[in-house]
C-alpha cells in the first residue's frame, strides 16, 4: 500500500499544475458553450450535465477517500443533504437555486462534520463502518423530518417537487462546480495539506509523530469533500426538480460514488474523472442495450476486486504503467515501481 | 405486562443479532478486517435455503446443517483466492476487495434469482406458543434455540480443541503464535472460513423469521457492526450482550415513539458508543473493575 | 502534460459519440406521418416494484403487439407500426426520470406511457412536463402527481376516494348492525404519500361522521420493512374494532404473517388496494381469508369488455391483476388518442387526452374521463376474500357476486 501511495504521489510530478488547470479550464470552456451554439441540443446537454455531475462528485470523493484514505460508503448523504438544501430554500422562499450552491455545500459540510468527526478520531476503520450507518441513517433522518419535527419541508417519501428552471443556467452552473472541484483537487494535490493527508493514508502513527495534526486534517478533508457533493447536489435539484429520500440518499448512489473514483484511479487528479466517464457511458448508454440491470454491478464487483489486487490505482494507473512502457521503449529505461 | 413482553421480544431478536455477528467478530479477531461481505454472505445463505426449501423440501432448521459446511469452503476459498493478497495492506484494501466480493455476490444472486422479493414458509411459519397473556411465535423460538445452540458450540470447539485454540492465540497476538510455530496462513484459512459459515446459518435461520431479496443483509449489516463495537471488537460474550442492549433499545423506540425509526437507533448506538466508550461495552466494564 | 491528455481523449470521445445520436429533440410535422410511430416508456423491471413492472411491461407488450399484427395503427388513412422501446429503471425514481429524458432527447420518441409507483410517476410527470410530453399512465393514484400538470394523464382515481369507498362500505354494514357503531379504527399506513392519503381519507370520514368512526391508532411505517412486530404489538394495545392498512404486496405479505404470529384479531381488515393478488395469496393461503380490498379494477365485474379482455390476457399466461388491466388500459387510450388527433402533434394529442371519455373501457363504469388536473376518478370495487383462495365482489351493491362475511369470523 505504502508503495502504491508513492507512486500516486509521483503521478503529478511530471504534470505541471498549471498545464492541468488550463486543461480544466479548455474542458468547462468547452462545454459551456453547448447551449450556445445549439439551444435545442438536448441531449448533449444532458450528457455533458450528468458527466460533470459525476465527474464531481467522484471528485469530492477522492479527496477523503482517495487522498486521506478514509472510504465513505455514505457519501450520497452529503449529495441529498446540499440537494435538500437547496431544494427547501428554493421552494419555501423561492431563491434562485444557483445563488443558494454554497449554501448546500456548506451545509453539507457541517452536516459530514457532525457526523463523521466522532468516528475520524479513532483509529481503525471505524470511520468506513459508520458511514454505511450515515447513509441509512439520513435517508430515515429526510423520509420522517416533517413527522418528528411537525413541519412540511423534505415533503417525506412525497418527494419534493420543485418550479421549473432555465435548464441553460443550470448548465452553467454545472461547469463553474466542476471547475471549482478541479481546481480543488489539484490544489489540495500540490499543498501542505495534501502532503499531510498523504502522510496518514500511508502512516497514520508515522504522520502523528512527525507533527501532522491527523485529525483535524481528515476531517477538513471531510468537509471539502462533503462541500463538492452537497455543491453537486444543489444543481442536480435545479435540474431535476424533484427530490426523494430513495433516489438521493441510496445505497446504490453511495455504491456508485465509491466505484467511480475506485475504478478510475485512487488518490490521482483525473482517476475520479476516468470513473465518472466510464460509469456515465455505461449507466447511460450500455444499460439500455445490454437489457440486464444487474450485468453492470456485476462488472463493477469484478473489476474492483481485480484493481484493488492487480492495479490500486485503476485507469490512472493503467494508463500510466502504459506511458511507462512507451517510453521506456523509446529511452531504454527500465525503471518500474510497483 | 407490556414490559415482559418488550423483554422476550428483544430476546428472541437478539439470538438472532448474535447468530449473526459471531462471524464479523471471529474474522476481525483473528485477521483484523471487516468482512463487508458478511452481509452477502447471509443474503447467499438466505437464498441456498430457499432453493434446498423450494427444491427438495428441506426445512430451514436442518438446511442450516447443510449450508454450513458448503459455506465454510466458500469462505476459505475467498480467503485463499483474494483476501490473503492484500493481508498486511492498509485497511481501506481489504474494504474496498471484500466491498467488491459483496457486490459480486449481490449482483450474481440478482442474476439468478431476479430482483424479487422471497420467503420460505413452511407449514409451522404462523403457529404460537401461549405463556400466559403472552404469545410467542414458533418460528422466533426456533431461530433463538438453533443461534443458542450454535454458538455454544463455537464457543466449546474454540475453547476445548486445538484449531480453536489457536485461533484465539492469533486473535491475541499473531507475531507470537507465528514463532511458536503455528500455521498462521491456515488458521487465518479457517477462521474466514468459519466466520462465512456462522454468516451463511444466520441467513439460514433468518428466512423463517423474514422476507429477503438480493440486497437483504445491508441493514443487517450496520446492525452487525455495531453490535460488535458495543461488545468490544473481540469480545465473544460481549456480542451476546450487546445483541441485547440493541434489541431492546429497537424495541423501546418502537413502544416509545415511532415505528419508522427502529432503523436509526442502530446508527444512533453505533456513534454515541463511539464517541462514549470506544472499547465498548468489555472496556467499560474492565474501568469498572481497575477503579 | 502528458498524463492528463487520455482524460480529454476519452471525454472528446464520449461528447462525439453522443452527438451521434442527438438531433435536438424536433418532433416529426404534424401531418406527416412516419411508417413506424415511436413509443417510449419506463418501468420497474427489476428492484421492489418488478412484480407489477412485468405486468404493466406485459400489457403494452400484447396491446402493441395487437395492434401490429393487425397491420399497424391506422392515422390519418395511414397505417403505421408501433415501435414500442421499455427502459428500466430499477424502481429507482431518480433513474426513471432521467431515462424518460433519455427516451425523449437521444431516442426521439414520439409519445410515451406511464410507470408505476407513486414517487416514480411524480418524477415522470415532472419530466414530460418539462419537455411538454404527452404521457398516459396507469401506475400512480396519489392527487399530489398531478399538482402543476398539464401533458400527464392517469387512469387511477385517488387514494383518499379509495379510503372514502371502504368507509361507505363500512356504513352499510353499521345500518346491518354487522360493526359496532363507532367503529374503532386502527391505521397503518406506508410512509409514502400514497399512504399518508389512505390516513388523511380516514381522518376525513372521521371528522364528517364522529358517531360511526372512531380513529384510536395512526402511525406511519417505513417500506419494504422485515419486522413490523413491535408495530403490531401497538396495534394489539389500541384494542380497535377495525384494522386498516395501506401497504405495498410484499409488505402486506410480511405484516399479515407477522399479524397472525402475534395472534390479532380485528372485525374488519383491510390492506387497501392489496388483498386479491395472486402472489399474496400463494404465500398467505388461509391468513388472507377475510381480507377486504378496494381496486381500481377486478376481474369478477361484469360487462363484455372485461370478458373480452380476459379471453385476449389468457393467452400471457398470467393472473388478470389490477395493474396488467391498468396497463393494458393506458396503451389502449393513447394509442386510440393518436387515431382521433390524426397526428402525432404533441399538443393535438395532448387535448385529446384532456377533452375525450374514452368508452368501452373494463374498467369500473365502462368509461375513462380525465378530470382538469389529468386525474381519473372513476369508482372502486371492492371485494372480500374468501377460503380456499376466492373472492367476491361486495361493492358497490349492485355489482356484487355475494354476501360480505362481516365481522371476519374468529377462528
Amino acid at each position: 500500500m505504502t508503495a502504491v501511495v508513492a507512486r500516486a504521489q509521483r503521478l503529478p510530478r511530471s504534470a505541471r499544475i498549471w498545464g492541468q488547470v488550463a486543461i480544466v479550464l479548455l474542458l468547462g470552456g468547452a462545454i459551456a458553450l453547448i447551449p450556445i451554439i445549439d439551444e435545442r441540443s438536448f441531449n448533449l446537454q444532458r450528457l455533458t450535465f450528468f458527466l460533470l455531475w459525476y465527474a464531481t462528485l467522484a471528485t469530492g470523493w477522492n479527496i477523503i477517500g482517495g487522498y486521506a484514505g478514509q472510504i465513505s460508503f455514505g457519501h450520497a448523504a452529503f449529495l441529498g443533504m446540499g440537494a435538500y438544501t437547496t431544494g427547501v430554500i428554493w421552494f419555501t422562499t423561492k431563491t434562485d437555486p444557483l445563488l443558494t450552491v454554497p449554501v448546500a455545500g456548506a451545509a453539507a459540510a457541517v452536516y459530514s462534520v457532525l457526523v463523521g468527526a466522532p468516528t475520524l478520531r479513532l483509529r481503525g476503520p471505524y470511520f468506513a463502518i459508520a458511514t454505511i450507518g450515515i447513509g441509512e441513517a439520513t435517508r430515515l433522518l429526510a423520509v420522517n423530518f416533517d413527522d418528528i419535527f411537525g413541519v412540511t419541508l423534505t415533503h417525506g417519501v412525497t418527494g419534493l417537487s420543485l418550479p421549473n428552471y432555465d435548464a441553460a443556467r443550470v448548465h452553467y452552473g454545472m461547469v463553474a462546480v466542476f471547475i471549482v472541484a478541479m481546481l480543488t483537487t489539484i490544489w489540495v494535490r500540490g499543498s501542505r495539506f495534501g502532503l499531510g493527508l498523504f502522510a496518514i493514508n500511508m502512516d497514520v502513527d508515522a504522520a502523528e509523530t512527525v507533527g501532522v495534526p491527523t485529525a483535524r486534517l481528515q476531517i477538513a478533508a471531510l468537509a471539502l469533500s462533503a462541500f463538492l457533493s452537497g455543491a453537486a447536489g444543489a444543481l442536480y435539484a435545479a435540474r431535476q426538480q424533484f427530490l426523494d429520500p430513495g433516489s438521493m440518499f441510496g445505497f446504490d448512489r453511495s455504491i456508485a460514488l465509491v466505484l467511480m473514483p475506485v475504478v478510475g484511479g485512487l488518490g490521482t487528479v483525473w482517476g475520479p474523472v476516468f470513473g465518472a466517464v466510464l460509469y456515465s457511458v455505461v449507466q447511460d448508454q450500455i444499460q439500455s442495450l445490454v437489457r440486464n440491470p444487474y450485468l453492470p454491478t456485476l462488472i463493477y464487483g469484478v473489476l474492483l476486486v481485480l484493481i484493488v489486487i492487480f492495479e490500486p490505482l485503476g485507469i490512472a494507473g493503467l494508463l500510466s504503467r502504459a506511458s511507462d512502457a512507451a517510453r521506456s521503449l523509446v529511452r531504454r529505461r527500465p525503471e518500474r515501481v510497483r | 405486562m407490556r414490559l415482559a413482553e418488550a423483554l422476550i421480544s428483544a430476546l428472541l431478536v437478539a439470538g438472532l443479532y448474535a447468530t449473526m455477528s459471531y462471524g464479523l467478530a471471529l474474522i476481525y479477531g483473528v485477521m483484523k478486517i471487516i468482512n463487508l461481505a458478511n452481509a452477502g454472505t447471509m443474503m447467499l445463505g438466505a437464498f441456498a435455503t430457499f432453493v434446498l426449501w423450494q427444491q427438495f423440501g428441506i426445512d430451514p432448521l436442518l438446511s442450516v446443517l447443510i449450508v454450513a459446511p458448503i459455506f465454510f469452503a466458500l469462505g476459505a476459498l475467498i480467503e485463499a483466492a483474494f483476501v490473503r493478497r492484500v493481508a498486511g495492506s492498509a485497511p481501506i484494501i481489504s474494504l474496498l476487495l471484500l466491498f467488491g466480493v459483496w457486490l459480486v455476490m449481490q449482483s450474481l444472486a440478482s442474476l439468478v434469482f431476479g430482483g424479487d422479493v422471497r420467503a420460505v414458509r413452511p407449514v409451522y411459519v404462523q403457529d404460537v406458543i401461549r405463556v400466559g397473556d403472552i404469545t410467542i411465535a414458533y418460528t422466533r423460538l426456533a431461530v433463538f434455540l438453533a443461534g443458542a445452540i450454535i454458538l455454544v458450540a463455537l464457543e466449546l470447539f474454540l475453547r476445548n480443541s486445538f484449531l480453536g485454540r489457536a485461533i484465539r492465540a492469533l486473535a491475541q497476538d499473531r507475531d507470537a503464535c507465528a514463532l511458536s510455530g503455528i500455521d498462521t496462513r491456515r488458521v487465518s484459512m479457517v477462521a474466514f472460513g468459519l466466520g462465512t459459515a456462522l454468516a451463511g446459518m444466520a441467513g439460514s435461520l433468518l428466512t423463517l423469521v423474514f422476507p429477503f431479496d438480493p440486497d437483504f443483509g445491508r441493514l443487517f449489516q450496520l446492525k452487525s457492526f455495531t453490535i460488535i463495537v458495543l461488545g468490544g471488537l473481540e469480545s465473544i460474550p460481549g456480542i451476546a450482550v450487546a445483541s441485547f442492549v440493541l434489541a431492546l433499545a429497537e424495541n423501546l423506540t418502537v413502544t416509545l415513539s415511532k415505528p419508522a425509526l427502529e432503523n436509526l437507533v442502530s446508527f444512533v448506538l453505533l456513534v454515541v458508543v463511539l464517541v462514549v466508550m470506544p472499547g465498548g461495552l468489555a472496556a467499560l466494564v474492565r474501568r469498572r473493575r481497575l477503579a | 502534460m502528458r498524463r492528463p491528455s487520455p482524460a480529454i481523449l476519452l471525454i472528446i470521445a464520449f461528447v462525439v459519440g453522443a452527438c451521434g445520436g442527438s438531433s435536438g429533440g424536433g418532433g416529426a410535422p404534424a401531418a406527416n406521418i412516419p411508417d413506424t410511430i415511436k413509443i417510449g416508456a419506463v418501468l420497474p423491471l427489476s428492484g421492489a416494484d418488478s412484480t407489477p413492472g412485468k405486468f404493466m411491461n406485459d400489457a403494452y407488450l400484447l396491446y402493441t403487439k395487437q395492434v401490429n399484427d393487425a397491420g399497424g395503427l391506422e392515422v390519418a388513412g395511414k397505417k403505421a407500426k408501433i415501435d414500442l422501446r421499455i427502459e428500466d429503471n430499477k424502481s429507482d425514481p431518480a433513474t426513471s426520470g432521467m431515462l424518460y429524458e433519455k427516451l425523449i432527447t437521444q431516442d426521439n420518441v414520439d409519445l410515451v406511457l406511464g410507470g408505476y409507483n407513486t414517487t416514480t410517476v411524480t418524477q415522470e410527470v415532472k419530466v414530460v412536463n418539462r419537455y411538454k410530453m404527452p404521457y398516459v399512465g396507469g401506475g400512480g393514484a396519489s392527487s399530489s402527481i398531478y399538482t402543476d400538470n398539464t401533458w400527464a394523464v392517469g387512469l387511477l382515481a385517488s387514494i383518499e376516494k379509495l379510503a372514502k369507498t371502504q368507509l361507505d362500505f363500512i356504513k352499510s354494514q353499521q345500518d346491518a348492525n354487522k360493526l359496532p357503531k363507532p367503529l374503532k379504527i386502527a391505521v397503518a399506513f406506508e410512509n409514502s404519500s400514497h399512504g399518508k392519503e389512505f390516513s388523511t381519507g380516514i381522518k376525513d370520514g372521521e371528522t364528517a361522521a364522529p358517531d360511526r368512526f372512531k380513529v384510536v391508532f395512526n402511525e406511519p411505517f417505513d417500506l419494504n420493512g422485515k419486522d413490523y412486530t413491535s408495530l403490531l404489538n401497538k396495534v394489539k394495545d389500541a384494542g380497535a374494532d377495525a384494522f386498516m392498512v395501506d401497504a405495498r404486496v410484499q409488505d402486506y405479505i410480511t405484516m399479515q404473517t407477522q399479524y397472525k404470529q402475534i395472534g390479532l384479531y380485528h372485525q374488519y381488515e383491510t390492506f387497501g388496494p392489496r388483498g386479491p393478488e395472486k402472489a399474496a395469496r400463494d404465500a398467505l393461503k388461509a391468513s388472507s381469508d377475510f381480507i377486504v380490498a378496494a381496486t381500481w379494477f377486478d376481474s369478477l365485474q361484469p360487462g363484455d369488455n372485461v370478458k373480452k379482455w380476459l379471453d385476449t390476457w389468457k393467452s400471457t399466461g398470467d393472473s388478470p391483476e389490477w395493474y396488467a388491466a391498468s396497463g393494458w388500459e393506458s396503451a389502449r387510450i393513447l394509442y386510440t388518442a393518436i387515431q382521433k388527433a390524426g397526428s402525432l402533434d404533441k399538443q393535438k394529442v395532448r387535448d385529446t387526452l384532456f377533452n375525450t371519455t374514452w368508452d368501452n373501457s373494463i374498467f369500473p363504469g365502462g368509461a375513462i374521463k380525465f378530470g382538469k388536473t389529468g386525474q381519473a376518478d372513476n369508482d372502486y370495487v371492492v371485494t372480500q376474500n374468501t377460503p380456499d383462495g376466492n373472492r367476491i365482489v361486495i361493492w358497490p351493491k349492485d355489482q356484487a357476486t355475494g354476501t360480505p362475511t362481516i365481522p371476519i369470523p374468529k377462528k
